[in-house]
C-alpha cells in the first residue's frame, strides 16, 4: 500500500500544470465557476484579491485590525451579490478584472463603518532618510556614503506611512487612479470606462496624480525638516539659557560674598 | 495571475506606468514618486493568520450559500427554473385575471 501511495505521489508531481487550474484561470472563468458552485474557484478569487483589498483598506483606515475586518467582510459581501454580478460589456473577455467591483464594496464598507482615518500629521524620519527621499524625488542631492539606498528608503515603514498619507491627501480621482493602477493592476484601457474617461484622459490623470503625489511628499518632507530645525533651535536656546543661568548663579554668589 | 510581488514585477509595473505617462514630461522625480507609491500601496503585508482566517470564513459562507437554492437559481425541490418567456406569460395571465 505504501508503494502504491509513493507511486501516486510521484505521478502527481510529474503531472504537467493544468492551464485550467484556478491559479491560471481568468477572473471571468473563476466567477463563472464560482457561480456554478465551485468552492475552489471562489478560493482562487480570494487568494488573488485578498491582499490587494487589505492594502486598500489599510490605506483608508490606517489600522491593521480594521483592514482585516474590511477585507474579510468584502468577500462575504461579494458572495452575497455574486449571483447577480456581471462583468460590464466593455470589460468582458480574459482580461476582465474583478478588482473594481471588490474595490467598490471595500470602500463602501469603510465609509459605512466610519473607520476612515488615513495617516496624517508629522512623521519622524532621520535626516539621511529625508535626504534619500529627496534624492529619489529627483532633486539630485549628492549621495552620501552612509545614505540608505533607494530600496532601503522605499522599504522603510515610516516612509511608506508618509507616502500613504500623501496619497490619501490627493483629490479623489487622482488617488483612485493610482490605487486602480498599482493595487488593481488595471491597464489604462481598463480604467477608461471605469473612470468614464478616454484613455488619453486617464493617462493625463495618471500624470497629474504623479506630479501631485511628488508635491505632497515634498510638502511633508519640508514639514519634517522645519520641525527638526525648530527642535534644534529650541535645544540650542535651552543650552544657551542654561549657560546664562549658570553665569548668573556664579555672578550672584560672587556678589553675595 | 499570481499576486506575488517580486522585485522584477514591481519594477515592471513602475516602468509600465512611467511609459503610460511618457507623453507628458516624465523626470526622475516622477519615477521616484511612482516607486514610493508602489511600495507604500503594497504595504504592510497582511498577517498570514488573518488571511487564512478570512479565507476560511469566506469559504464557509460559500458553502452555506450553496445550500440556498438562490445561488444555483433552482427551485427548492430541484426543478429547473422556468424560462423567462414562460414566467412573463404567467405574470401577464395573473394580472389579466385581476
Amino acid at each position: 500500500m505504501l508503494l502504491g501511495l509513493l507511486v501516486v505521489s510521484a505521478l502527481a508531481t510529474d503531472r504537467p500544470s493544468d492551464p485550467e487550474a484556478p491559479e491560471g484561470a481568468s477572473d471571468l472563468a473563476l466567477v463563472t465557476a464560482a457561480k456554478g458552485g465551485s468552492a475552489e474557484a471562489f478560493a482562487a478569487l480570494h487568494a488573488r484579491y485578498y491582499r490587494r483589498i487589505y492594502h486598500l483598506a489599510y490605506l483608508k483606515t490606517n489600522n491593521a485590525s480594521d483592514a482585516e475586518d474590511v477585507a474579510s467582510e468584502t468577500f462575504v459581501r461579494a458572495l452575497g451579490s455574486l449571483s447577480r454580478f456581471k462583468f460590464e460589456a466593455s470589460r468582458t473577455g480574459p482580461q476582465a478584472s474583478l478588482y473594481p467591483w471588490l474595490h467598490r464594496i471595500a470602500v463602501n464598507l469603510v465609509i459605512d463603518s466610519a473607520r476612515q482615518r488615513p495617516p496624517s500629521g508629522v512623521f519622524s524620519l532621520d535626516a539621511p532618510v529625508v535626504k534619500g527621499m529627496r534624492s529619489l524625488l529627483g532633486e539630485h542631492l549628492p549621495v552620501e556614503a552612509a545614505a540608505p539606498s533607494p530600496q532601503e528608503i522605499v522599504e522603510r515603514r515610516e516612509v511608506q506611512q508618509l507616502v500613504r498619507s500623501a496619497i490619501a491627501a490627493l483629490p479623489a480621482d487622482q488617488g483612485d487612479v493610482l490605487i486602480y493602477r498599482f493595487l488593481g493592476d488595471l491597464s489604462v484601457r481598463e480604467m477608461a470606462p471605469l473612470l468614464r474617461r478616454s484613455e488619453a484622459a486617464v493617462k493625463s490623470l495618471l500624470h497629474r496624480a504623479t506630479v501631485a503625489l511628488r508635491a505632497e511628499i515634498e510638502h511633508r518632507l519640508e514639514a519634517i525638516e522645519r520641525l527638526e530645525a525648530g527642535r534644534d533651535q529650541t535645544q540650542q536656546a535651552g543650552e544657551e539659557w542654561q549657560s546664562v543661568g549658570r553665569t548668573h548663579t556664579v555672578a550672584s554668589r560672587r556678589t553675595d560674598r | 495571475m499570481s499576486d506575488e510581488r517580486t522585485p522584477s514585477r514591481r519594477d515592471a509595473q513602475i516602468a509600465e506606468v512611467a511609459s503610460e505617462i511618457a507623453s507628458e514630461a516624465v523626470g526622475p522625480g516622477h519615477l521616484g514618486a511612482l516607486r514610493l507609491a508602489e511600495a507604500a500601496l503594497h504595504s504592510p503585508a497582511p498577517p498570514s493568520e488573518a488571511e487564512a482566517e478570512a479565507r476560511g470564513r469566506a469559504l464557509m459562507a460559500f458553502e452555506q450559500a450553496q445550500l440556498a437554492p438562490r445561488m444555483l437559481h433552482a427551485e427548492p425541490w430541484g426543478a429547473a427554473p422556468l424560462p423567462l418567456v414562460e414566467r412573463l406569460a404567467r405574470l401577464v395571465r395573473r394580472l389579466w385575471r385581476r
